[in-house]
């Protein structure tokens, strides 16, 4: 009775998780640390469970939204899908996320979206079918160190995988494109023509020089970040040709869209990162076997869940919440609110742990650039460093009234109450910890104050 | 009226502690003085004439990058002595910092060589010192308390490498709370003449605009004529400033 053990882990995490609910909580992190302790092979028996049907998303930016994309395409098709939600992606989040999913015996689908230097714990045990790298950028570096080791612990993590394992990989990302040396089957997405202006951001590119001998990458087109066509100025390293290519991406009214395999598809954001996401999430869906019809269908309106550019009416106000948490993610959306008119901002900055504590990122943002361009009527720096928020506004030249309301909710609160000038959205833009806060508050806001009960 | 000129060293190569934000800390407080102040950014290969800056400023950098840093940095050696020879004012951060010593010895004993122009040296160590931290300006260096009267400092370290100071050089800031350079002597950073040098990012200045003020006087005062740079106004960045140190004193 060889199993017999991660039964019984199962059935101590299972009994945790009924009594969180009992008292009311969510639990997305203790019973898989519970079962985890009562049996700590439970992930390869997980794994051996869900044979051939595990798709892990890891990377720096996009890791929720294309696990979204690609949970929704695979139930449109008729799949049960096992996916962590919450974006509880350490071990015990994804050990609990099994645990309450798993029912052996059945053709399920695992999603599971994975931080990366978890990957390495999680890769040789659970064997997964595939695994999608999204991007790299400098992120948190309090937690995870340079980019560099976050690449090398993915690359590791790959290692220790089955040898006919599938990476569906970011051909415009040179530093994701450096993880094609070191596994044999490999999937390449990018965009190959978009009548976007893309242009420079003055971003941060992490990946400018090669990877392989040093030299400096030159980009014959850039998207954003890193990301873009480019080429080593000495030696062979270059963006690998496109497995799956992108076509025409362009922008519709508060869309964006796209073409893959001779369908078009549409988004309901105009975040261009979001379209590298839609990528993976077809990619990956076509790999468990989702059909060409279903994938068709399933690309109209792809939505991007819970707090990435989501839009709210909050009591008539048209509110877009989305999460930022470094340099790359923050500049794309700031390329959205540029293409609003009168739009209000209010920037969320926390330092909690999941927050990353060093918040000097926000200074490798182009802020500058977005103050001269945007028609903003007002700005709220908020969050647990609502002042560091302020002072990087004030230096990148805004010359109106900050206002800095510190907190979360009650700052958003104060904010929809206050008479608005222009008929624009308010964008919040939040780091992480304030972010599922304030989305339950917008959506129970009844507005003149008024909060229906969470 | 002269341009003031900002020269910012390898802004491709070291660039990941969001060091640029001192650049523009600088600049701005310069323009919102009524100066028309420039930053050239100078890389790797590139010539430069670093005397001809008011200010030299180099952040930080990963480990791969650093070596490539290193090499330029010590063929610019004489420009270097050039320019705090003709008063121009030097501010080095982290990884920059680390070069502007004899040497950094890394975790594997490879020796990087530095510029030798802090009489200090640096060794690799496996533990990364993070967090926010705060130190209080050493009076004797001579650009201590300001005319706001702050004195205090803030930043948010993050370094392996723990620096070692000679005689020929004195710490920058005291250690109220952090780590400081070595997590021992409670030194933080290095001041020798017009180069200094600290591990605190944050970015160093957003929160120090006395800090920003006085090294600006001081590259100021290469011009001959004493000038006196008028106040702003600060509260914002020191409401920034009390937060970390409130922070730190509750933790
Ligand atoms: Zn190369």
């Amino acid at each position: 009775m060889g199993n017999l053990r991660p039964r019984i882990a199962v059935f101590a995490g299972k009994c945790v998780l009924l009594l969180l609910r009992l008292t009311g909580r969510k639990g997305t992190t203790l019973p898989g640390a519970v079962a985890l302790k009562a049996a700590p092979d439970l992930l390869s028996w997980m794994g051996k469970q869900l044979s051939g049907r595990v798709i892990l998303i890891t990377g720096t930016n996009g890791k929720t939204t294309t696990a979204n994309f690609l949970t929704n395409l695979l139930k449109l098709d008729g799949i049960d899908v096992i996916h962590n939600t919450l974006g509880a992606n350490l071990l015990t989040g994804i050990a609990t996320c099994l645990l309450n999913g798993l029912r052996p015996g059945t053709e399920q689908v695992a999603v599971l979206e994975v931080d990366e230097a978890t990957m390495r714990h999680v890769v040789p045990k659970i064997l997964p079918a595939s695994i999608v790298v999204t991007n790299f950028f400098r992120d948190q570096m309090d937690r995870y160190g340079e980019v560099d080791h976050v690449m090398e612990l993915v690359g590791q993590a790959i290692s220790l995988g089955d040898p006919a394992m599938k990476l569906i990989l970011n051909a415009d990302d040179p530093l994701v494109a450096a993880l094609g040396a070191i596994h044999e089957s490999v999937i390449w997405y990018g965009i190959e023509s978009t009548g976007l202006d893309t242009g420079d951001d003055g971003d941060v590119r992490d990946g400018r020089h090669c990877l392989v001998c040093g030299s400096q990458l030159k980009y014959q087109r850039v998207f954003y970040g890193g990301l873009g066509h480019y080429g080593c100025s000495f030696c062979e390293f270059a963006r690998p040709v496109p497995t799956v290519p992108i076509m025409d991406v362009e922008a519709g009214l508060d869309k964006l869209q796209f073409t893959i395999w001779g369908m078009t598809g549409t988004l309901t954001s105009k975040a261009l990162y979001n379209v590298y996401n839609a990528a993976a999430a077809l990619i990956g869906a076509s790999m468990m076997g989702v059909s060409t019809a279903t994938l068709s269908l399933g690309m109209q309106n792809m939505e991007t869940g819970l707090g990435r550019m989501e839009r709210f009416d909050a009591a008539g106000r048209a509110v877009v919440l989305t999460l930022v948490k470094n340099p790359t993610g923050f500049n794309q959306a700031l390329r959205v609110l540029e293409t609003e008119t009168a739009v209000e901002v209010q920037f969320i900055l926390n330092d909690l742990y999941a927050d990353g504590t060093d918040v000097s990122w926000i200074w490798d943002t182009n802020l500058e650039r977005v103050l001269q361009q945007a028609q903003i009527t007002r700005i709220t720096a908020s969050g647990t460093r609502a002042f560091d928020m302020a002072v990087r506004l004030k230096y990148a030249g805004w010359s109106g009234q900050i206002d800095v309301q510190p907190g979360d909710v009650q700052a958003v609160k104060t904010l929809l109450e206050l008479p608005h000038g222009g008929s624009g959205p308010l964008y919040i833009l939040s780091t992480y910890t304030s972010l599922y806060k304030v989305r339950d508050f917008l959506l129970n806001y009844k507005g003149g104050g008024a909060v229906a009960e969470v | 009226m002269q341009k003031f000129r900002i020269a910012h060293l390898y802004p491709d190569l070291m660039e990941v502690y969001s060091d640029r934000g001192n650049v523009i800390v600088l600049q701005q407080r310069m323009k919102w003085r009524g100066y028309e102040a420039e930053v050239d950014f100078v890389t790797v290969g590139e010539t430069s004439t670093l005397r001809d800056y008011d200010i030299v400023f180099a952040g930080g950098g990963e480990d791969r990058q650093q070596a490539i840093v290193a090499r330029d940095l010590l063929s610019r050696q004489g420009e270097m002595e050039a320019a705090l020879q003709s008063g121009s004012l030097v501010l080095t951060i982290c990884g920059s910092y680390q070069l502007m010593g004899h040497y950094f010895q890394t975790l594997t004993g490879e020796r990087i060589e530095g510029l030798g122009l802090l009489d200090l040296y640096t060794v690799g160590s496996r533990n990364r010192l993070i967090g926010n931290a705060a130190g209080i300006l050493q009076p004797q260096t001579g650009n201590g308390v300001n005319a706001s009267g702050v004195s205090t400092v803030v930043g948010y370290e993050n370094h392996s490498g723990r620096t070692y100071l000679g005689q020929g050089v004195r710490a920058w800031f005291e250690v109220l709370s952090g780590a400081g350079n070595n997590g021992s002597d409670a030194g933080e950073g290095a001041q020798q003449g017009g180069l200094y040098g600290t591990y605190y990012h944050g970015p160093l200045l957003a929160k120090n605009p006395h800090l920003a003020d006085d090294l600006l006087q001081q590259a100021m005062a290469r011009r001959g004529s004493p000038v006196q740079l008028s106040r702003l106004d600060d509260e914002l960045e020191l409401a920034a400033h009390r937060h970390i140190l409130k922070k730190l004193q509750t933790k």
